[in-house]
């Protein structure tokens, strides 16, 4: 009856109405699946091999949806911050193996330790895996690496009697004599920018130098050889404008007998010297001091870490980081960035496929490479920048060595 | 009216506005300008008060990464500004910056004038070249710039190429990587940019000399030269004032041909204000100190724009 209230059948309908208001989001969430984003900038074929990759997870793990995000490269770095700022992080991230003590400090990564169930150490190379640690903690796995390798042109070689370098001073002798009327003996970026410090690295760890003492006299005397080959000619000046991109090019139509290509470029550079007749070699750098020691090199490469603190959200992106390292599910996606592999178990199976033979030269110096950041942390790019300063001033002149540095 | 008429007149009024305005308040027209710049009045603020404020604020925190994504940063007073000004490299900016603007000022002027008394004259195709000449301007600078690029460069460079071929020079030059001829090359760029601008202003300004005063100076005998420096001359002072001071103010701001060109080196060579302040806050993540350096091109434009307001009314009227 209307006075009373509700009746009987009205009684019963209300109640069944907020027992199922009350369960739904139980319901809902035993249902649910984790939602992860994940943000990273690969483009082209290894875009689309991450997007496989993706959707191949999800279809064995129907308990994790991953929704994939790009951005430019350049704007990486940013949009990581400004997603954090706005507590909106992406999950799963895939970072240059640099960024990460600056993205830690920034709390932008979250430490895996606690997820973490297999020997890190044993599977992958130190120099690598030492670009996801930060201070003691592990905040991802590295997916590949690339590095800088030494490009020569064999004919021009041979027509003058000449072995290919293995040291320092035998890239300065070879390159002397192979200068000549319009082709430069040796040619190596000295772009603005990162490429400009990286391609100097080799031939200062090599010299015993450190970055936190950049006064030393393996600093002094590694800027004075590097900047030397372009203020002796050996090298072009044009270079300071190059970026390794436009190195390439030059190498395959003979200005350049000798150049530092980065692994990247390989394929590229197979393809457009087969197009131009070009009988070229690929070798380590030439950065070791005495004939038959190893050089220290820097190197390149991704790491796919975590970005968000929810336990649940980090353990499920855990399981997709983990499971990319399987060596047949990450050897596709590292062919198509163009790296090496990072972990032991995918280098055996890269190998094993003879079109990577490429990459030989950058299989053999990852063992000893070194991290960029060990030393510095997220001040390495700062001090990067006044080297390139520094190398730039020596390359054209402004100053010697000595005084280069010293305005470090 | 009488009375009575106007109170029935009342009451209709209020009987049938009752329904449309129970509060009886009506728009006063006075306010209806306000209602106008109302957006714009919080546009404004919004988009330049507020950065400009935040940007004050940060030069005087010690903002880092961190600080991006939590928005907290420690107050250090003038730490920031005592740390710029004793780095050489601001100094050098500083200099740098002053070589550029003074010399694509007075180039992109006396240029943009030349052009604007040729355009005086009638001549074939004067739509047309008119026309084109805005092109440099117009153009995303990106895209022009990367042109420039490639024409400057050392060893494959277009510009070498002919001048090599016309046997102006013997050697190549290397244009953007010797500390000296970058700063040329960035000056030869930007004066191409600035060019279309000046012509335009000046060419509308000499047009708004009146013809009479011509006439009048050529009665008097004075010669083309004459009439240029005695009428030309003194009638475009307001519009010199503008271009300088739009002309600095575009020039402080350059960033995209510096960058593209040269990225500020070989060495510093071509670091400026803008540049550096660039490279501090985003490659050192020094954004405290960037923000100090942008304090500093700020500053200078104040001042310009001050000067600029002080000259233009001391001007008598026509």
């Amino acid at each position: 009856m209307q006075r009373d209230g509700m009746t009987r059948r009205g009684l019963l309908w209300s109640g069944a109405g907020m027992v199922s208001v009350l369960a739904a989001p139980a319901i809902v969430r035993a249902q649910a699946p984790v939602e992860l984003t994940m943000l990273d900038y690969s483009t082209g074929p290894a875009g689309a091999t991450l997007s496989r990759l993706a959707s191949d997870f999800m279809a064995a793990n129907p308990t994790i949806r991953i929704t994939r995000q790009t951005v430019p490269q350049n704007q990486y770095q940013n949009t990581l911050l400004q997603r954090a700022a706005a507590g909106q992080p992406a999950d799963i991230l895939d970072i240059d193996g640099p960024m990460t003590p600056g993205l830690t400090d920034a709390g932008v990564l979250a430490p895996i330790d606690a997820y973490v169930d297999l020997d890190v150490d044993a599977t992958f190379y130190p120099a690598p895996l030492s670009t996801a640690r930060w201070k003691g903690k592990l905040y991802g796995l590295p997916v590949g690496n690339n590095a800088e390798v030494l490009v020569y042109n064999k004919k021009m070689l041979a027509d003058k009697g000449l072995s290919v370098p293995t040291t320092q001073d035998e890239l300065r002798e070879t390159g002397r004599k192979l200068t000549d009327k319009g082709v430069y003996g040796f040619a190596a970026s000295a772009y603005g920018g990162e490429e400009c410090t990286w391609n100097w690295l080799p031939y200062f760890w090599s010299r015993g130098g450190n970055l936190d003492d950049l006064h030393s006299q393996a600093a002094i005397d590694a800027l004075e050889f590097w900047g030397g080959l372009v203020r002796d000619g050996i090298a072009p000046a044009a270079q300071l404008s190059w970026q390794t991109a436009e190195i390439e090019p030059r190498f395959v139509n003979g200005q350049l007998a000798m150049a530092m290509l980065g692994s990247w470029q390989l394929r590229s550079l197979d393809a457009n010297a087969k197009q131009a007749g070009l009988d070229y070699g690929i070798a380590v750098l030439p950065a070791a001091m005495k004939p038959g020691e190893k050089m220290i090199a820097p190197f390149g490469g991704e790491v796919m870490a975590v970005g968000s603190l929810d336990p649940a959200k980090a353990a499920a992106a855990w399981q997709f980081i983990k499971w990319v390292q399987t060596p047949n599910v990450i050897v596709p996606f590292v062919e198509q960035s163009a790296y090496v592999p990072a972990s032991k178990p995918a280098t055996v199976v890269f190998e094993s496929n003879p079109a990577n033979g490429l990459f030989k030269a950058v299989s053999e110096m990852l063992p000893t490479a070194r991290s960029r950041t060990e030393l510095l942390g997220a001040s390495y790019y700062e001090v990067s920048g006044k080297i390139t300063t520094a190398i730039q001033q020596v390359m054209t002149g402004a100053a010697d060595a000595k005084t280069a540095l010293g305005a470090i | 009216m009488s009375r009575s008429e106007g109170l029935s007149t009342r009451s209709l009024e209020t009987r049938s506005a009752a329904p449309l305005r129970a509060s009886g308040f009506r728009w006063p027209r006075e306010w209806t300008p306000y209602l106008f710049i109302a957006p714009l009045v919080v546009y404004l603020p919004a988009v330049f008060a507020y950065p400009l404020f935040y940007n004050a604020l940060i030069s005087f925190q010690n903002f880092t990464i961190r600080s991006v994504v939590t928005g907290a940063a420690d107050f250090v007073g003038l730490d920031n500004f005592r740390a710029i000004l004793s780095n050489p490299v601001t100094w050098l900016a500083l200099r740098n910056t002053a070589i550029f603007a003074a010399s694509s000022l007075f180039l992109q002027y006396v240029i943009g004038l030349a052009l604007a008394l040729l355009f005086t004259r009638a001549f074939p195709l004067k739509g047309f070249m008119r026309g084109i000449m805005l092109l440099p301007w117009l153009l995303p600078s990106v895209a022009t710039v990367t042109v420039w690029l490639w024409l400057f460069d050392g060893t494959n460079g277009l510009i070498n190429y002919f001048l090599l071929q016309l046997h102006v020079i013997a050697m190549p030059v290397s244009w953007l990587n010797s500390p000296a001829s970058a700063l040329v090359a960035i000056i030869i760029v930007n004066v191409w940019v600035g060019i279309p601008f000046n012509l335009v202003i000046l060419y509308s300004g000499i047009q708004a000399i009146p013809k009479e005063l011509y006439e009048a100076a050529e009665i008097d005998g004075a010669r083309a030269f004459q009439r240029f420096r005695f009428v030309t001359l003194p009638l475009l002072k307001p519009v010199n004032a503008v271009l300088l001071l739009l002309g600095l103010i575009y020039t402080l701001k350059q960033f995209d041909i510096i960058y593209i060109l040269t990225k500020g080196g070989p060495g510093n060579a071509t670091q400026v204000l803008s540049t550096w302040s660039y490279g501090l806050s985003f490659r050192d993540m020094r954004f405290g100190q960037g923000a100090a350096v942008g304090n500093i091109m700020l500053l200078i434009s104040l001042t310009a724009a001050i000067w600029y307001a002080f000259f233009t009314r001391r001007e008598p009227g026509p």
